[in-house]
């Protein structure tokens, strides 16, 4: 015999409570000073063994039932029956004869000793092993369609699911199991269906019973989803299975045996996964691996599609470079790819893919329109639908307004503070202003200069980014506006040089109030006269997004790298207790001596650049590297678009959109790739409306769609590993079974004659129930009885 | 010294005042009195007139029948006897109860009840002795028709204390030889004990012809034992017994024993022809006695 929850079994110490009131009761006595006692003691004279027999049964019932009813919590489960005489039905019989024989008097007190002893001694002979009057044959165990049971099935919905054969797919066979095996459970079983792709998750917020409603749910399910965590699957389905109430408890697990998830699990995952899925020794599970689906390895699929440039402009030339990948050990000679812009057919091409083998296939494009766009690339094969093709969202921007504040204007060409950055932020604008022909190629950012005096709200209006470039100091309006500008979303960039009221910096635009100066500056480093030794950039790979251009060891996007800077500010990282708040800034690149070139500081909504050096050829030679220009445009486009959320998102991750504030309170619709229609409102954030959608579980295009027709689209997105088609053999899917000690099938057939093997233990706690009540109404109708006529 | 007053309160005693006590029987007494007595004499209840004869008193001749008739007759009178009362209280153990509701012992109650008899006969010019007792008897005053008399026996009842145990059979047989004359016994007891050897004494007292009468003092706690938890009875008449028990189980067996008492001693008081009148010592005694009075004249 198993309990379920034997540390309720500690309960059964409540036999003692009414003990312990009788015993308190006799002792909390109350004295009277009595005069009719000879009226007493005839009664007492006559009902003295009565009295006691009906107190020791009432005593007895007493004690028995918080007893039962701990046994009942306890949930016993009887494997055999002898196990259920011999422990409690002996006792009990050894119980009331001691009471019967502590009541008698002479032979008959004899006779029931005797009996009670022999009670006892069979208990400890049976307790040793040493005799017993039943065999130990007489199972209580009950074959597995006689009880209710817990189920938990694990269904693969990954997309590999979805590879077909024999005219049907994996996926389909599947459902078709899962359904028959949930309408062979007995009435009343509790049952959960957990899908594995992309996270296991229960299909039902609880555990169902209704097998009617649970097989139309399972009916309608689609694959697709992205890459199994077979030991988290195991883990969720273990979890869910132990909240679960009945006997037989099974853990069905169906699944293509990919062996992409399952070449990685290590012995000690195996090894917790048996320990979880086969449950603990009172509440066993029974363990059963559904494999379907044969192993056809042959499978192409697009892994993956990288756009050029990061931010792209209408008008811009876009590069699309797509990751084909052969899984098979066919080649494909001809292998038609596709490009879709919006779901249009723009470019095709053929191309051969070897056995096993990789291919990149690019194409351009350039978007006439600005707004949100979606990129496909899509291959023309038979083989698994979910991984030929790849989505891509992409927005489009028409420009991007930048205002450069020109601290030391000039009349001389490029003289002028902000020369170098005007003509770098807007090259082809230049260039035809230049005279240059041929040139049909049109500027992202749009940058218009003007002096610090003009520095309003008017200037300001529609700009994304602002820089202040060599700017001695701004007037209090003005730093209102930038610090309302830049809390709000926009970016600002401050650029060195000699005009700088450094005090002012520091004390004034640093200032706690204000926050807009990443790092203060300590003093001024370097000098025009020692060009002769130059400090430079520490070359270094670049995370931070801005500079990742200048990653490309072939310096196709230039360098800077080779600039030399003759002066420069020392910024004064935090110290001390501000050392916290110095977390908030990133350093982007250093010089070879530490100083911090570039640093970056979140301010609000908006984001803050803080060049060390000037953006123009006084203090270096920057204005004249090749990467100038990238860089400066890189660091444009950084701060204009740092407020917009990525498109591209995985599986599970929220998706964000940042709309006018028009909109805020609005119920917006957020289509799915099934079409499903989901609502979300539109919250206020500063001088925007963000709106967020949580529930991205499938992979594929969604759709944000405003009140005025406007959609946006976002491309969730999954791991390729799926793509990988091959199985586990035969010998390897038993050898995981050994080790999870599971029964592995093939079909519906194999699983019921493996299930109708097993057998269960029986729950008792009804009939315990039953006697729990059945004593209270005995110890109420006796107690009534007992003192019955008392008026 | 105690006073009449102590026991009698003004409402006692004018309920009381409203009744007469009458003897069913008539007994000898030489005191005027409102008891029928067999002898004819000039006294002070009218009873016939007769005609006059010589030798006559002549402060017996009715003038007013003279008046009217010229004849002479004799006023002729029922002369009336004294009542010749004893009473008997129990002052043994079991009488010390004192129940959870009432608040007064029955010892107390009888001893209240022994005083308003007193007085009530007193005024009557009865005679009234007074026996205390327990397993003898402890006093006895013997019957006097003086109301000084009164104060005699109020001492006494408040003198007397509870203890010790009951044999009423015995103590009864003892005072017949004492009270020689026959009159009426009033007997204040709770009758605890055996009966067979209570309905012999009284028979004892039957025989020498005295009238009979026992108020029985119960207390509401024997009557209903009303205990719930585990208690232990101290036993009154017999110091270190006790009994300890739970009463709810003992209940039924309680009540059951005490009617067959109750049965056993009523109907042996009615076989000698003796009045028995329970009262409970929550009830006002008061009323309690006027009621029985009423009853006792409507009978007489």
């Amino acid at each position: 015999m198993t309990f379920w929850n034997p540390i309720l079994l500690a309960g059964a110490a409540a036999f003692s409570i009414p003990l312990i009131i009788h015993l308190f009761n006799r002792r909390k006595f109350r004295v009277v000073n009595w005069g009719a006692m000879h009226l007493l003691e005839t009664v007492i004279r006559i009902n003295k063994k009565r009295i006691q027999l009906e107190q020791l049964i009432l005593l007895i019932i007493r004690c028995l039932i918080p007893a039962i009813l701990a046994l009942c919590l306890a949930r016993p489960v009887v494997n055999n029956w002898r196990t259920l005489i011999d422990w409690m039905l002996f006792p009990l019989i050894a119980l009331v004869l001691f009471a019967c024989a502590w009541l008698m008097k002479g032979v008959a007190r004899t006779v029931l000793a005797c009996l009670c002893g022999v009670c006892v001694v069979y208990l400890l002979c049976s307790m040793l092993g040493l005799f017993s009057l039943l065999p130990d044959d007489i199972t209580a165990r009950a074959p597995s369609g006689d009880v209710r049971s817990s189920t938990v099935i694990l269904l693969d919905n990954s997309y590999s699911m979805d590879a077909a054969q024999d005219g049907s797919t994996n996926f389909e066979k599947a459902k078709g199991i899962t359904s028959q095996i949930i309408n062979d459970l007995k009435r009343g079983s509790d049952i959960s269906v957990i899908m594995m792709g992309d996270g296991a998750e229960s299909m039902t917020d609880a555990p169902s019973s209704n097998r009617k409603t649970l097989v139309e749910r399972i009916a309608g399910l689609t694959p697709g989803f992205g890459s199994v965590d077979t030991v988290d699957a195991i883990e969720t389905g273990a979890g869910t299975l132990v909240e679960m109430s009945n006997v037989k408890r099974d853990l069905i697990l169906v699944t293509d045996f990919q062996r992409a998830n399952w070449q990685d699990v290590s012995e000690s995952a195996l090894s917790n996964m048996k320990r979880l899925a086969n449950g603990s020794e009172s509440r066993p599970h029974s363990v059963t691996l559904v494999h379907t689906g044969k192993t056809n390895p042959n499978n192409i699929a697009v892994e993956n599609l990288v756009i050029e440039p990061r931010v792209v402009g209408v008008g811009q030339e876009v590069t699309i470079r797509a990751d084909l990948v052969n899984h098979g050990s066919k080649t494909h000679e001809a292998l038609y790819v596709e490009f879709l812009v919006d779901k249009q057919h723009k470019r095709s091409k053929t191309t051969r893919v070897f056995a096993n083998d990789r291919v990149q296939v690019l194409f351009s494009h350039t978007f006439k329109t600005a707004g949100s766009h979606i990129v496909e690339v899509r291959l023309d094969t038979q083989d698994l639908e979910a991984d030929n093709s790849f989505q891509y969202a992409i927005d489009v921007l028409e420009h991007i307004d930048v205002l450069l504040v020109n601290g030391d204007p000039s009349d001389q060409p490029l003289k002028g503070e902000t020369d170098f950055l005007e003509v770098a932020l807007s090259p082809h604008l230049w260039e035809s202003h230049l005279g240059g022909e041929g040139n049909k190629l049109t500027d992202l950012l749009r940058a218009t200069s003007i002096e610090t005096v003009a520095l309003d709200a008017e200037a300001l209006k529609g700009k994304r980014v602002l820089a202040l470039a060599n700017v001695k100091k701004l007037t209090g309006g003005q730093v209102a506006l930038v610090k309302s500008f830049v809390r709000n979303g926009g970016g600002l960039i401050l650029f060195a040089g000699s005009n700088l009221d450094i005090k002012w910096y520091n004390e004034i635009l640093g200032s706690d109030e204000n926050e807009l100066l990443p790092l203060p500056i300590e003093s001024l480093a370097g000098s025009v006269e020692k060009r002769a030794h130059p400090a430079r950039i520490v070359r270094q790979r670049f995370d931070h997004d801005a500079l990742q251009v200048f990653n490309d060891e072939a310096h196709r996007n230039g360098r800077i790298d080779l600039t030399e800077f003759w002066m420069w500010y020392r910024l004064l990282p935090p110290q001390g207790e501000d050392a916290g708040e110095g977390l908030q800034v990133s350093v982007l690149t250093r010089m070879e001596n530490g100083d911090p070139l570039i640093v970056e500081k979140r301010v609000g909504k908006g984001l803050v650049i803080q060049v060390a050096t000037a953006c123009d050829a006084d203090w270096s030679n920057l204005p004249t590297q090749n990467g100038y220009a990238p860089l400066m445009q890189e660091l444009a486009i950084h701060l204009a678009t740092q407020i917009n959320s990525p498109r591209n998102v995985t599986i599970n991750q929220k998706i964000q959109a940042v709309l006018p504030a028009k909109w805020v309170g609005q119920s917006l619709a957020v289509f799915d790739p099934e079409g499903e229609e989901h609502r979300v409102q539109a919250t206020a954030s500063g001088a925007f409306a963000v709106v967020q959608f949580h529930e991205t579980k499938r992979p594929g295009e969604y759709r944000l769609v405003t009140p005025d027709g406007v959609t946006r689209h976002f491309v969730v997105t999954t791991s390729r590993r799926e793509s990988r088609l091959d199985q586990l053999t035969d010998d390897e899917i038993e050898k995981v079974a050994e080790k999870l000690d599971a029964r592995v099938v093939r079909s519906l057939a194999e699983y019921r004659e493996v299930d109708a093997q097993r057998r269960h233990g029986r729950e008792i706690w009804k009939w315990l129930m039953i006697a729990v009540l059945t004593f209270l109404f005995a110890e109420m109708f006796l107690q009534h009885w007992f003192t019955r006529r008392i008026s | 010294m105690s006073h009449i007053t102590d026991y009698l309160t003004p409402q006692d005693l004018a309920k009381i005042a409203s009744h007469q006590i009458l003897a069913r029987r008539v007994v000898e007494g030489f005191c005027s009195g409102l008891h029928r007595s067999p002898h004819k004499g000039f006294s002070v209840e009218f009873k016939q007139h007769r005609q006059y004869v010589p030798g006559d008193e002549i402060r017996h001749l009715d003038w007013k029948v003279y008046g009217k008739t010229d004849r002479f007759y004799i006023r002729e009178y029922e002369e009336e006897t004294n009542l010749r009362a004893t009473l008997l209280v129990d002052s043994s153990g079991s009488m010390d109860y004192t129940g959870s509701t009432s608040g007064i012992s029955k010892h107390d109650y009888a001893t209240r009840l022994a005083a308003c008899l007193s007085y009530l006969m007193l005024q009557q010019a009865d005679s009234v002795g007074l026996v205390t007792f327990d397993d003898q008897v402890r006093r006895y005053i013997p019957p006097r028709g003086r109301p000084a008399h009164l104060q005699a026996i109020i001492d006494e009842l408040e003198a007397v204390t509870p203890g010790n145990e009951t044999e009423l059979g015995r103590v009864f047989h003892d005072l017949v030889p004492k009270l020689h004359r026959r009159g009426l016994i009033i007997i204040i007891s709770d009758c605890f004990g055996d009966v067979g050897e209570l309905l012999k004494a009284l028979a004892h007292f039957k025989h020498a012809r005295h009238e009979i009468i026992i108020f029985q003092i119960w207390d509401r706690d024997e009557l209903e034992f009303p205990f719930k938890q585990w208690t232990r009875f101290e036993n009154l008449e017999q110091a270190g017994h006790h009994i300890m028990l739970d009463p709810i189980h003992l209940k039924t067996a309680y009540m059951e024993n005490l009617e067959q008492y109750r049965q056993q001693l009523t109907s042996g008081c009615r076989r000698h022809r003796i009045d028995l009148v329970p009262m409970v010592t929550d009830e006002p005694y008061a009323e309690a006695l006027a009621y029985y009075l009423a009853l006792r004249r409507k009978v007489g």
